[in-house]
């Protein structure tokens, strides 16, 4: 910006600079008042034993919350059954989203079709999705009396501690699939038709395509999908929230949702902001160590 | 620099979602500016926090706020604010936020045991000053009991509540059975777990059904501590400081196995209808029911029995109550606020749209159905067997805990391992927190 070309005169080089400041600064104000502010006051809170209905009491404990914490039996239960939702969400909710793309990526009339009801579950609200879900797994619901009619005994998918967590994996891998399912179209839409032309008068079947011309040619995007899915699967809050409230035992309980359950319902601001950083620090170092693999990969994968 | 910029992108993404996570928000000052005008103009502005109710519930209390303004022109207004609560602690979680900013309300409704625990943080302040001893004799002892701490009292509930065993008339009948409709009649567990298994019928006829909420609320505090309770036993000590000993004591334990017992009966499930339907015979519920049924399920036969009891025959009890804010500068005009909305009219006003038994003395003996069978149950429990949720600074805890608890005994859970893990939780935070 500060190189001179000739036909600028410095006023308008300086009237841009200032322009574009002025449209950027909305956006520099809403992120620092609800990102980077909140960030800083959480790592100042989290030295602090601090109950929100209680300012006048806020108390500096230095590390105390943080030690706390990694005594806490709940917050590592809680990292577990993160830790399980994520590494088994990643790669089915991936798979699924690809297959779909895979079935629909054909110039059909009955594609559009598919497409509105693989992707219409990402636009519901996941709230709505999570009551409906609930009635659907119910002792006497839908999914169980499917299971009836092929013999199988009813299910306590959400109410027993080892189908829970599964059950809720289940549904959030259906739906947020259909999103990266239109990920992977836009994908698909970038391989060049002669790479199939050719393959094929090679003498490639349609595995073989699949294997040597579509894959290597989504590597970006699989990428892309990896690294936001497991973002995305950290988040994990709401299904637990409102299908089993982190029950039955805990076995649906989530960081995120501890985050909440301290911070709001206990009201213990220092701790909850103690448990977000110590959160936030290991999904940074995730992000990069994933980064860093999938880079790496980039030339010996496919 | 490519690098650099990929970097700075995932630490924003990551950024990003952490603070949607936490959101925590920030400070800000106070506004004592209105204060001074208003007390120029004698004109004073109480703002009033409640709860959304239903429909016809607030319906009743926008009138009684109306009659309140128009009696009092010129001198003090309320500002009235129904805040929707859902089943969740959202307007909970909008008072604490309301603490953090300093921007409470004059005026706010808070839930029955919430009481302890904003009078112990400070944020609502004693209307001893304000009620008299004779206006307070004329409210039922659980409410009284309920709005004091430490010795003075906070905050005054229009109406009570009460958790009974329903049931469905015809089946019932079927099988001979007759529930006590007198207290002293009163079923104790091995009546009630007898009456529920001749009833139930495998695939067929639920015994008993009872409505969960996965422990997300307060219900499963509220409905099942009675069992705790009347088998002389507490979820926590008297200070409200110590669960270990309490909450998981023999007496605690003993009970809650029961409730695990009578549950085994249960259909388990968001919404269950079958007693409505006639495939479940009885259900925990609350007085709430009344009206519902009254209003959807014209033709269901339906009968109450009293809370089935250990040693000593007891019920929840609690309701939202109104209170002072310890930020309001007009205690006196909020006191005589809220004297108007729970007079003996007012709460009748307000208890016959809401369906609830009243609060207080006198109103009862205007509202002559809670005379007669079937309500006449559950005006013996408000009366008698009453009972307030426990009061401790730390109340929000204890009761996620115990309810977590209760809902994963329920499901099976063993008893003593599972209340020895709540006590622990509930020991760990107050040691954190309150002492």
């Amino acid at each position: 910006m500060s190189s001179r070309r000739p036909g600028y005169s410095l006023g308008r080089e300086k009237e841009k600079v200032l322009l574009g400041i002025i449209f950027i600064l909305p956006a520099i104000m809403l992120l620092f008042a609800f990102l980077i502010l909140p960030i800083f006051l959480a790592f100042d809170y989290s030295f602090f034993s601090y109950n929100i209905l209680m300012p006048h009491k806020k108390e500096f404990i230095g590390l105390s919350n943080y030690t706390d914490i990694l005594k806490d039996r709940t917050f590592w239960n809680a990292m577990k059954n993160t830790f399980y939702f994520v590494i088994l969400i990643v790669p089915y909710q991936s798979a699924l989203a690809l297959f779909l793309a895979l079935l629909i990526n054909r110039k059909t009339k009955a594609t559009s079709i598919f497409r509105i009801g693989f992707f219409s579950p990402v636009i519901t609200s996941i709230v709505v999705i999570s009551i409906l879900w609930t009635f659907l797994y119910s002792k006497e619901g839908l999914i169980n009396n499917f299971l009836g009619f092929i013999g199988i005994p009813p299910q306590a998918f959400l109410t027993s501690e080892d189908q829970a967590m599964n059950a809720i994996i289940f549904m959030s891998g259906w739906q947020m699939s259909g999103y990266f399912m239109m990920v992977f179209l836009a994908g698909l839409k970038e391989i060049p038709a002669m790479l199939y032309e050719a393959s094929s008068i090679d003498g490639a079947n349609k595995i073989q395509q699949l294997r040597h011309v579509t894959l290597p040619g989504l590597v970006h995007v699989i990428k892309f999908v990896i690294l936001m899915t497991t973002i995305q699967a950290f988040k994990l809050f709401q299904q637990p929230f409102i299908m089993t409230g982190g029950g039955p035992n805990g076995s649906t309980e989530t960081v995120v949702q501890l985050i909440y359950k301290e911070g709001f319902q206990y009201r213990n601001a220092g701790y909850s902001s103690a448990i977000a950083i110590i959160f936030f620090v290991l999904i940074i170092v995730i992000s990069i160590i994933m980064q860093k693999f999938l880079e790496e990969n980039e030339s010996s994968t496919f | 620099m490519k690098k650099i910029m990929k970097h700075l992108v995932m630490l924003l993404m990551v950024t990003a979602f952490i603070v949607n996570a936490v959101g925590c928000g920030a400070e800000q000052p106070s506004n004592d500016n209105t204060k001074e005008t208003t007390e120029e103009n004698k004109n004073v502005v109480l703002k009033v926090w409640l709860p959304s109710h239903s429909d016809s519930e607030n319906k009743a209390l926008k009138e009684i706020f109306e009659e309140f303004n128009t009696s009092t022109e010129g001198r003090v207004k309320a500002e009235y604010e129904f805040i929707p609560r859902g089943n969740t602690f959202a307007y909970e979680d909008k008072v604490s936020a309301a603490v953090t900013s300093n921007s409470l309300p004059d005026v706010l409704m808070m839930d029955g045991p919430n009481i302890s625990n904003y009078a112990y943080s400070g944020i609502i302040q004693s209307m001893d000053e304000y009620l008299s001893d004779e206006e307070l004799s004329d409210f039922v002892d659980s409410v009284i009991n309920q709005g004091t701490y430490e010795g003075k009292f906070y905050a005054l509930a229009p109406s009570e509540s009460s958790v009974a065993l329903f049931y469905n008339k015809k089946i019932i009948d079927a099988a001979g059975i007759k529930p006590p409709t007198k207290l002293e009649n009163a079923w104790t567990w091995e009546e009630f777990l007898e009456a529920v298994k001749k009833v139930h019928k495998d695939g067929e006829v639920y015994g008993l059904n009872i409505h969960p909420d996965y422990g997300t609320g307060e219900w499963m505090t509220y409905m099942p501590t009675p069992f705790v309770w009347s088998n002389n036993g507490s979820i926590i000590s008297e200070d409200g400081l110590k669960a270990d000993g309490y909450i998981n004591s023999p007496e605690a334990v003993e009970a809650m196995k029961v409730f695990q017992e009578a549950c085994k009966y249960a259909n388990w499930q968001a919404t269950p209808i079958e007693l409505e339907e006639g495939r479940a015979a009885f259900t925990i519920s609350g007085t709430w029911i009344i009206p519902n049924w009254e209003n959807n399920y014209p033709d269901l036969e339906w009968g109450v029995t009293f809370y089935p009891y250990g040693k000593t025959p007891t019920s929840p009890s609690g309701d939202w109550s109104w209170g002072v804010s310890a930020q309001s500068s007009h205690a006196k005009e909020a006191a005589e606020f809220i004297t108007f909305i729970t007079n003996t009219k007012n709460v009748v006003k307000f208890c016959q749209a809401a369906g609830k038994p009243p609060a207080r003395k006198s109103s009862f003996e205007i509202m002559s159905e809670w005379d007669e069978y079937p309500r006449s149950v559950l005006k013996q429990q408000v009366l008698s067997t009453a009972r307030p949720r426990p009061k401790t600074p730390a109340y929000p805890v204890v009761t996620q805990e115990f309810a977590s608890a209760a809902v994963d005994i329920v499901l099976g859970a063993d008893v003593q391992e599972r209340l020895n893990q709540a006590a622990e939780k509930i020991d760990e935070n107050i040691r954190r927190n309150y002492k």
